[in-house]
């Protein structure tokens, strides 16, 4: 095998395909394509993003306009959490358009994250949506198939590859030439959305971590960059083991249409029906029940928050609620937070669980099919999958809490202790200068790290693939046949 | 000349296996579409029915409880929830108003997975609070359903691609479109015979699985026959348009390969491509004003009622002078001055809420105009429709909760300034719910753009004829 033959055999690859005005074409198209959905992208972003800086601000300050006022009163006022977008989230939508990007955050109650385009769309979204990544999922593989599809078994028809075999090419310098002049017009197609990626990378308004964005922007266009090879090697070996270049052809389509089409979409459809989801209302009247199980704080007569209240006057060695240190509203609402946040927590849990195990259907055929793969590695590291979402759902939580705890500390501190319960009263407030006190959310980005491990399974699956193929290649240049 | 064609085309394609396989692969998507759609509407009657029984249920403690009271009993429930308050009532024990399945519920997915289907407005809550949105994986969501409406729209032109893509490249490729070229018939006459034998049989074989398919998944046919019979003809027009397109691509485009990845180029364009950027389009022309602004605005004008809530009752019993008089104690609780804030809330909300059906309905007239550019688009808004899943559907129930909700509030905001008592015999006049569905439209405007499109195409690759009349050779030599 000489390296030489081989550049030979790229050379006159790409020589052959730019002679053709097809190319041309759909270089243009595709450049199109991609300008238009680069355009779109960042539109998308840099309008989610000034709306979620401007909303954040707003809501602040309306949190720390509010006057002095009863802290549970507070905790129901309320103020919203904002999700940060990967700057990277131009280039894949994910599911983005279906979870939404803010909450709103009051005491007792976890509002799901809502404010998605989805709810507010007409019916068109469902068709999925035009960006870099699907172009470079779904049309490129299609175009590449084309181009490469009669490569080899074209010339076996022309009879030309007898006469290549007898001067004395190699089988293997063949192959691999004609791989790597596919991949070169692949890398051509690919040009314009790294370009244009890169750019918006460095010009665009993209304060937060540069360096993550690189990081995630580099493993990102490897794993594409892999994804291509495989496409090209599954080229080249289905054209060299087919019969005629029809069947080549519709051997590769039937694979695309396999893979991007119908697998994907049966295992996530199997997904669902084996683990089905509860509806929203029972989901929340088991919650509300379990609530109740354990105990109503808002009911002054429940019989375990007045267990509760006979050992707190134990321990304080006091005969009513109105002699104790602290108020004892705030006290009650704290405990029936911490129990009520337990259960939904519990129950959110196994809820995520249930979606989880819903996904590992789909997920795992990406041990099999490349193109599930480079679709998860893709999702990661744009920050737009479940994971990210789950996260966001997650942060925003725990910071309610704490903002609910915080307004019954608060309570239990400066209200009255002869206030009871209650969250009325005119007489009974906190001063203003406390809402400040209180910090403002600040979505912490999931880290590369952990970006890292959902892809992991995707990444060795690419990597297994381009190393399946080029075995393939190997062992098919011992055993292909001229004729 | 006809009947040769038909009699031996039918032949090689028994011969060849295609038939069998169509029938075989459609018997398989449709089955598992239909099975898999039924299932969820079975899913959502179950959840309605559950709900149901747990409000049932609820009612019956409750009437326990106002008996209990009634009776002079003393009762262990929080003061502000015994139901003799009719605001107790009003906000602790909400209706369901539910939106059950339409029978062809299956068919279509639409929005169904995104919308829930049962919403409890009470008495003192907002509409802006009322949330239509289901809880789904957005994965899930991502993914799209499994449903005939995917069968339909996204694999049916696959089969009908792979049916038909070489019809006349094969023929020209294996030589014997030379022979063919010497017969009494002229090719464009051939073609389109050959062509239409294959629709027919499409047509059969899927007419025939259809109908098998619903029938073993208790699907009411009879029933919604007509309904039944507007599915069946939108179906065949869009296939009719697939075959359209094979038959201009098979005359205009050449090889074998070109034509198939012509014709997938095709499917990529009218399935994906042109949806999309209507979609991009739609929201980049009319955005959505942010939901979160609305709550802001919301919140800002709910805080300014409550520091004029005295000022405000004053106000609504002034216009509301009926209230005033009956009620010779004129007790005032937190209650009152709270309902009456809460409408000027809602009077002063409207034009916000406004601005958003506002924008959607720009941009479904955006889509409107211009969805004949692709028959997909076309077929999912009357499969939606025909389902009960799509947009109007929900946009729909959406206003009929909020009317039910207005006149749950109305039932309870006499008694409340009258300060009457919620006894056990107002129980059975309390409003129930039931959902309105719009009346079935007939699809047959669809059906025309859809006609339309196929008629369209036809005469784009009868136009080669034209053009090429006398060198009919070109055909064949190319």
């Amino acid at each position: 095998m000489k390296k030489a033959n081989i550049g030979l055999f790229m050379k006159h690859f790409l020589k052959n395909a730019f002679k053709t005005k097809v190319i041309y074409v759909m270089l243009t198209v595709f450049i199109l394509l991609t300008a238009y959905a680069a355009v779109s992208g960042i539109h998308n972003y840099s309008e989610q993003n000034s709306i979620r800086l401007e909303h954040q601000e707003k809501a602040r300050q309306s949190w720390e306009a509010n006057p002095d006022k009863h802290p549970h009163r507070m905790a129901h006022f309320g103020t919203f959490a904002f999700r940060m977008k990967q700057p990277l989230s131009m280039f894949d939508y994910g599911i983005e358009s279906f979870t939404g990007n803010a909450v709103f955050l009051e005491a007792h109650r976890q509002n799901s994250v809502n404010f998605s385009d989805a709810g507010f769309s007409t019916g068109t979204l469902r068709f999925g949506e035009l960006s870099m990544a699907m172009l470079l999922q779904l049309v490129l593989p299609l175009i590449l198939f084309f181009l490469g599809f009669s490569v080899v078994v074209s010339e076996r028809e022309n009879g030309t590859l007898k006469i290549l075999l007898s001067q004395g090419a190699d089988w293997k310098e063949i192959l691999l030439g004609k791989s790597l002049g596919l991949f070169v017009l692949a890398l051509l197609f690919f040009a314009p959305i790294v370009l244009f990626t890169t750019g918006f990378l460095f010009f665009g308004e993209t304060s937060i971590n540069p360096a993550d964005s690189w990081q995630r922007f580099l493993l990102l266009f490897l794993g594409y960059a892999l994804f291509l090879l495989i496409l090209c090697f599954m080229s080249i070996v289905v054209s060299t083991t087919a019969r005629s270049s029809k069947n080549a052809l519709l051997t590769l389509l039937g694979i695309w249409l396999f893979m991007v089409v119908l697998v994907p979409k049966t295992s996530q459809a199997i997904g669902n029906a084996m683990y089905p989801t509860p509806s929203k209302l029972s989901f929340q009247s088991a919650v509300e029940r379990d609530v109740i199980k354990k105990g109503d704080s808002h009911n002054p007569d429940d019989p375990y928050f007045n267990r509760l209240k006979d050992s707190v006057l134990a321990v304080h060695g006091v005969d009513s609620v109105t002699e104790l240190p602290f108020n004892y509203g705030g006290f009650v609402m704290r405990e029936g937070e911490k129990t009520s946040a337990n259960l939904y927590k519990k129950h959110h849990d196994s809820l995520l669980h249930i979606y989880e195990k819903q996904n590992n259907v789909s997920r795992f055929t990406a041990v099999l099919n490349p193109f599930v793969a480079i679709k998860t590695i893709s999702m990661a590291f744009t920050g737009t999958d479940f994971k990210g979402y789950v996260d966001f759902q997650e942060q925003a939580e725990t910071y309610r809490y704490q903002l609910a705890q915080e307004m019954n500390e608060l309570q239990m501190e400066y209200i009255s202790t002869k206030k009871i319960s209650g969250s009325e009263g005119k007489k009974h407030v906190v001063g203003h200068e406390h809402w400040e006190e209180f910090p403002d959310f600040e979505h912490q980005m999931q880290p590369l790290q952990s970006s890292l491990n959902v892809a992991s399974l995707g990444i060795f699956s690419l990597l297994g693939w381009v190393l399946l193929s080029f075995l393939g290649l190997r062992y098919l240049s011992k055993k292909a046949k001229a004729i | 000349m006809f009947r040769y064609n038909f009699k031996y085309e039918s032949i090689a394609l028994l011969r060849s296996k295609w038939i069998q396989i169509l029938i075989v692969i459609l018997l398989l998507l449709f089955g598992f579409a239909t099975y898999n759609g039924q299932q969820k509407t079975f899913k959502r009657q179950a959840d309605i029915i559950e709900a149901n029984a747990e409000i049932a249920d609820a009612d019956r403690d409750m009437l326990k409880l106002l008996d209990s009271v009634e009776q002079g009993f003393q009762v262990s429930a929080s003061s502000w929830t015994i139901p003799n308050a009719p605001m107790a009532v009003g906000n602790y024990h909400p209706r369901l108003a539910s939106m059950p399945p339409s029978d062809l519920s299956f068919l279509a997915t639409g929005q169904s997975d995104m919308f829930t289907h049962f919403v409890k407005p009470t008495a003192s809550g907002d509409d802006l609070a009322l949330n239509f949105t289901e809880m789904t994986s957005p994965v899930q969501l991502l993914f799209g359903s499994f449903d005939i409406a995917f069968v339909v729209i996204f694999l049916l032109p696959l089969l009908i691609i792979a049916f038909s893509y070489d019809v006349l490249s094969s023929e020209r490729e294996s030589g014997s479109l030379r022979l063919l070229a010497a017969q009494p018939i002229s090719l464009y006459k051939w073609l389109f015979q050959k062509l239409g034998l294959r629709f027919f049989w499409v047509a059969v074989i899927m007419t025939l699985s259809l109908t098998l398919v619903f029938l073993l998944n208790q699907v009411a046919i009879g029933s919604n026959f007509a309904a039944f019979m507007g599915f069946l003809a939108i179906t065949l027009a869009y296939a009719l348009f697939w075959f359209a397109l094979a038959f201009a691509v098979n005359l205009w485009v050449g090889s074998s390969g070109k034509n198939a990845v012509a014709l997938l180029g095709l499917w990529v364009v009218f399935v994906l491509l042109i949806p999309a950027v209507l979609n991009q389009l739609g929201g980049t022309l009319y955005p959505m004003p942010s939901r979160g602004l609305m709550i802001n605005d919301m919140r800002a004008i709910k805080a300014e009622a409550t520091q004029r809530q005295d000022e405000i009752l004053d106000n609504y019993l002034r216009d509301h002078p009926e209230y005033a008089v009956n009620d010779t104690t004129q007790k005032r609780s937190f209650w009152h001055r709270y309902m009456a804030s809460q409408q000027l809330v809602k009077k002063e909300l409207e034009p916000i809420l406004i601005r958003y059906e506002r924008q959607l309905e720009k941009q479904q007239l955006l889509l409107n105009r211009f969805t004949w550019v692709s028959p997909a688009i076309v077929v999912q808004g009357s499969l939606n429709q025909m389902a009960g899943n799509g947009n109007k559907s929900y946009k729909s129930y959406r206003e009929q909760v909020i009317a039910f909700a207005q006149e749950w509030r109305n039932h309870f905001l006499p008694m409340l300034y009258n300060n009457q008592e919620f006894r056990s015999e107002n129980y059975a006049q309390l409003p129930k719910f039931t959902f309105q569905r719009p009346t079935y439209q007939s699809q047959s405007s669809a059906l025309f753009v859809v006609l339309c499109s196929a008629l369209i195409v036809l005469g784009i690759g009868a136009l080669r004829f034209r053009i090429y009349s006398k060198k009919e050779q070109s055909l064949v030599n190319q």
